[in-house]
């Protein structure tokens, strides 16, 4: 390939470019869904590719192809050149990078066991075991289950002298049980709904997740929540068990703190950010003790690299530190805008066809002390909310309104029973301004996103958050009633 | 592109087909693309892509047993592995007792879905179109941001019972968010087959005149308001009837708001939406993913659900016919209509203003989800554009609200509908005004 990166790089110079990068990947791709008995999805998939980025006066173009011969990279550097120069017709100021060392660097995620050397019959009779034991009701007139395992080999290179090679796998799966009766269709899904659990990591995850083991339980809980009483409206302590809170965390701390999206590149499209530059460590975003990190270097975590499609290297950093707002998610590109001289690492494309834009990396609550179930007894009258169903938020990230699977009422510090359908709604700094309590490390988890849609041309990207349970006093519940 | 062509798909197909096992079926698909995008914001162009690519996708079956693989590439190797790997995933898959057999010949209609002009917009053409919105903006004192896109693309499905049906497109898009600095912003967008069709200024000029009316918005209280909202957030809200209701498979999972309902009136009597990929505003796909020939559906004649869609597994299991909605097999989702109609009525949005004595005006909705299946409860914000109608007048603008409200509730309640049909991704429909809708919360701005 470096005869390949060569031609794309000199090419670009020689057409005028200041600075050329070239990412080469190579994705493999297995996926199978078993959906009541039968293959639902099933697909073994290549993928294989190159995106050429150039700067030429000031500034960007970037082209893509899978014709990754000489004739097509060369053809690809020199349309990157001409798209940079038509950007360049209305350009506010000549793009600036922020300084960053060239890497000359190889770097692997961990695992135990490679996912695509277990033979498919071995997933193919865990997923049928799962669908048996869901559909043993006739309730249940929905099950379906997923494994999904991904490994993508990468090269970046750059006229700046960086060459770095990266590999990761991404493993995971889960199942949903769906009971329908006249008027209701209610879904429990496990480990955590939309496809289940997803780390970097190899089919170890999946022997660890114990699908077999949580099945009758899920099938019995769907079928209850046919019968169960509807969520009350009103006012309630909640508490978000830590698949739910992951996705609170990535809605309305991940997204308001991407850099581009504060500085109106998202405007047309995912929105801006609430989290306006005047507000970095003077305003009040939690409670003292909610602290958030991003970390590109968090084990397991799928947004975990070496370095990022800048070629800068991963790093850990707050977001959130005892409630004040305290750091933002960052490229090269615009680095400087907040005073900062070197990129936090966050600049990822969706595979060898996107231009790279601002992604969350891993972005986690820290945990607090309370053991969980003193935290149920610590609660007169609450929900514990699980499993994520819905999810929605306005255009700078602060009305925000959820759904779950299952909510199980507290009472007087014990749970008494379940309610269905529900929701709770709020307004992102008041809600985090509302976290009173934490659980401890024992009860966190990094809990995989595999479908995080930003960008236009739209982009998909993954990551994980790390969450404990935690408790909001006083939220707004049960909306859709 | 330049190489892409029914002839070489027939090659292709032959050279897949060609290493197939004895006893093996198999259908192949092949979608390349080639498309281009230049994306602006604060006034300057901040994300200039193309990218071309060109997939295969094969699906195989042994008896009642079906596997499937896809790669990027068409050398003899990647082919190879691509039929290896299809035929070796299937030897342990469970056996399926309704799997069917491959579509045999079929005859399909032409479709004019591609425009040479659109396809060769190069980036200096974009910038030409990007600078115009930007000065424009500029002269209001405005900033701009948005997307300029062109694109086309190929598509082939052949099996080994013969089908063969290829379709060539493209596509260009417009879409502007326009910002003053009094706390507002307006939004526009459209997007056609061809750029001679494209209303550019149209566009520019929607979403300049929606900036300008939303400056400082004021604050109301969330509650049912009537409701005027304008072609893009009836598409919004509507469009998750159609692929969470009128599928076979939905139904058949008893996820669909329909269940027990087809055959009673579900929309208020003013409403008909009609499935019909040979429509004149933006024609869909002649065929669908087994090589079934689209069919015209009417989904709902003047309120009442009269029908599904159907792929040959939902059809065969409900006793109906493939109406050719199929999505690439296997899948999961089951059959979805994909080019649906709302009749328009003949009432301007400026009429539907000048009867309303109390209301609000929506621009559009933004990230609406799912709240509840069986009811078709949705939630999302208003978004570019809320104001506060009275007396048959644009009042003020209002900070945006959230909604969660049932969509077969709002839709019982069409007061009037408009004569501006437009398209939207899977629905073509115009604007409406609706008696009452909920809205469950505001928020700051």
């Amino acid at each position: 390939m470096k005869d390949i990166i060569e031609l794309a790089l000199g090419r670009a110079m020689i057409d005028g470019a200041s600075y050329a990068d070239i990412r080469i990947i190579d994705s493999v791709t297995e996926e199978i869904v078993i959906k009541n008995g039968v293959i639902g999805t099933l697909k073994e998939n290549k993928d294989f590719g190159a995106g050429i980025r150039v700067i030429k006066n000031g500034a960007w173009g970037f082209s893509a192809t899978n014709d990754v011969t000489k004739d097509g990279i060369e053809a690809c550097a020199r349309l990157a050149v001409r798209i940079a120069e038509n950007s360049a017709r209305l350009a506010r100021e000549k793009v600036r990078l922020a300084y960053e060392p060239p890497h000359i660097d190889k770097w692997r995620s961990g695992f135990l066991i490679d996912p695509f050397q277990v033979p498919t019959e071995k997933k193919i009779e865990l997923l049928m075991k799962v669908d048996e034991i869901l559909r043993k009701d006739p309730r249940i007139k929905v099950a379906e289950s997923t494994l999904l395992f991904e490994r993508e080999r990468k090269i970046f290179a750059s006229t700046e002298g960086s060459y770095i090679e990266e590999e990761f796998i991404v493993s995971g799966g889960g199942y949903s049980a769906s009971a329908v009766s006249e008027s209701d269709f209610q879904t429990r899904s496990y480990p955590s709904s939309f496809g289940g659990q997803y780390c970097q990591c190899g089919y170890e995850l999946i022997e660890s997740l114990d699908f077999i083991g949580n099945a009758e339980r899920i099938r019995e809980e769907a079928i209850a929540l046919l019968s169960a009483p509807q969520c009350p409206s009103g006012k309630k302590d909640i508490i978000l068990e830590g698949s739910q809170l992951a996705l609170q965390i990535h809605e309305s701390c991940g997204h308001p703190s991407e850099l581009d999206r504060v500085f109106g590149y998202e405007a047309n499209y995912a929105g801006t950010s609430f989290l306006t530059t005047e507000k970095l460590k003077t305003f009040r975003y939690g409670s003292p003790i909610v602290n958030i990190v991003a970390d590109g270097t968090l084990p397991m975590g799928l947004a975990t690299r070496g370095y990022d499609d800048d070629g800068v290297r991963s790093d850990r950093w707050f977001l959130v530190k005892d409630g004040i707002w305290w750091g933002y998610l960052t490229n090269r590109e615009l680095a400087h805008k907040i005073g900062e001289e070197r990129s936090r690492g966050c600049n990822r494309a969706d595979g060898w066809r996107n231009f790279p834009i601002i992604r969350m990396t891993n972005i986690s609550l820290l945990p607090g002390e309370f053991e969980f179930e003193d935290l149920i007894a610590d609660t007169d009258d609450g929900l514990l909310l699980e499993v994520n169903r819905s999810w929605s938020i306005d255009q700078r990230r602060l009305n925000f309104q959820f759904g779950c699977e299952i909510g199980r009422v507290i009472k007087n510090g014990k749970i008494v029973g379940i309610v269905k359908n529900p929701t709770y709604q709020g307004i992102t700094p008041e809600f985090w301004g509302s976290c009173d309590a934490i659980c401890n490390w024992k009860y966190w988890r990094p809990y995989g996103v595999i479908n995080c849609g930003k960008g236009e041309p739209g982009q998909r990207a993954e990551m994980s958050h790390g969450a404990a349970p935690a408790r909001f006093r006083n939220v707004t519940v049960g909306v859709a009633r | 592109m330049e190489n892409i062509s029914p002839e070489w798909f027939e090659k292709v197909a032959k050279k897949v087909f060609g290493l197939l096992p004895s006893g093996f079926e198999a259908e192949l698909l092949v979608n390349a693309e080639k498309s281009a995008l230049t994306r602006f914001a604060n006034n300057f162009i901040h994300q200039n892509v193309a990218q071309a690519n060109a997939g295969l996708s094969l699906r195989v079956i042994n008896g009642k047993r079906v596997g499937s693989s896809s790669v990027n590439r068409f050398d003899d190797e990647t082919i190879g592995w691509a039929v290896r790997m299809a035929v070796e995933s299937s030897k342990f898959m469970p056996e399926d007792p309704d799997i069917l057999p491959l579509v045999g010949p079929q005859k399909y209609a032409e479709l004019e879905s591609y425009s040479p002009k659109t396809a060769s917009l190069n980036a200096d053409m974009r910038a030409d179109y990007v600078v115009r919105a930007v000065e424009r903006a500029k002269a209001h004192g405005f900033e701009a941001a948005g997307i300029f896109s062109n694109g086309e693309s190929f598509l082939g499905l052949a099996n080994t019972n013969g089908v063969f049906a290829t379709h060539r497109s493209t596509d260009v898009s417009f879409a502007l968010t326009i910002t003053n600095n009094e706390n507002g912003t307006g939004w526009a967008s459209a997007s056609r087959k061809d750029i001679e069709e494209l209303p550019f200024e149209d566009v520019l000029e929607r979403a300049i005149y929606k900036a300008e009316l939303n400056r400082n918005p004021k604050e109301l209280p969330p509650g049912e308001y009537t409701v005027i909202l304008e072609s893009p957030a009836v598409s919004d809200i509507l469009s998750f009837a159609l692929y969470m209701g009128f599928g076979g498979q939905a139904y058949l999972d008893g996820s669909s708001f329909l269940v027990g309902r087809l055959g009673t009136k579900v929309f208020d009597e003013k409403l008909t939406l009609v499935d019909d990929a040979y429509n004149k505003i933006r024609p869909g796909l002649p065929f669908d993913f087994e090589g079934m020939p689209r069919q015209r559906v009417v989904l709902v004649e003047r309120g009442v659900a009269k029908n599904l869609v159907h792929d040959r597994k939902t059809a065969m299991k409900m006793n109906a016919q493939s109406t050719g909605h199929s999505l690439p097999q296997p899948n999961t989702w089951g059959p979805i209509p994909l080019n649906t109609i709302v009749s328009p009525g003949d009432a301007k949005l400026d009429d539907m203003i000048k009867s309303t004595e109390r209301g609000l005006l929506v621009t559009h909705f933004h990230y609406v989800n799912l709240v509840e299946p069986r009811n078709l409860i949705l939630t999302g914000m208003t978004r570019d554009g809320l104001f506060l109608v009275e007396n048959g007048k644009i009042v003020c603008p209002i900070k945006n609200f959230r909604f969660t409200e049932s969509i077969p509730k709002a839709f019982s309640q069409v007061d009037t509908i408009g004569s501006d049909i437009e398209y939207h991704g899977i629905l073509i429909n115009p604007s409406m005004k609706l008696a009452s809708f909920n809205f469950s919360s505001g928020t700051e701005f």
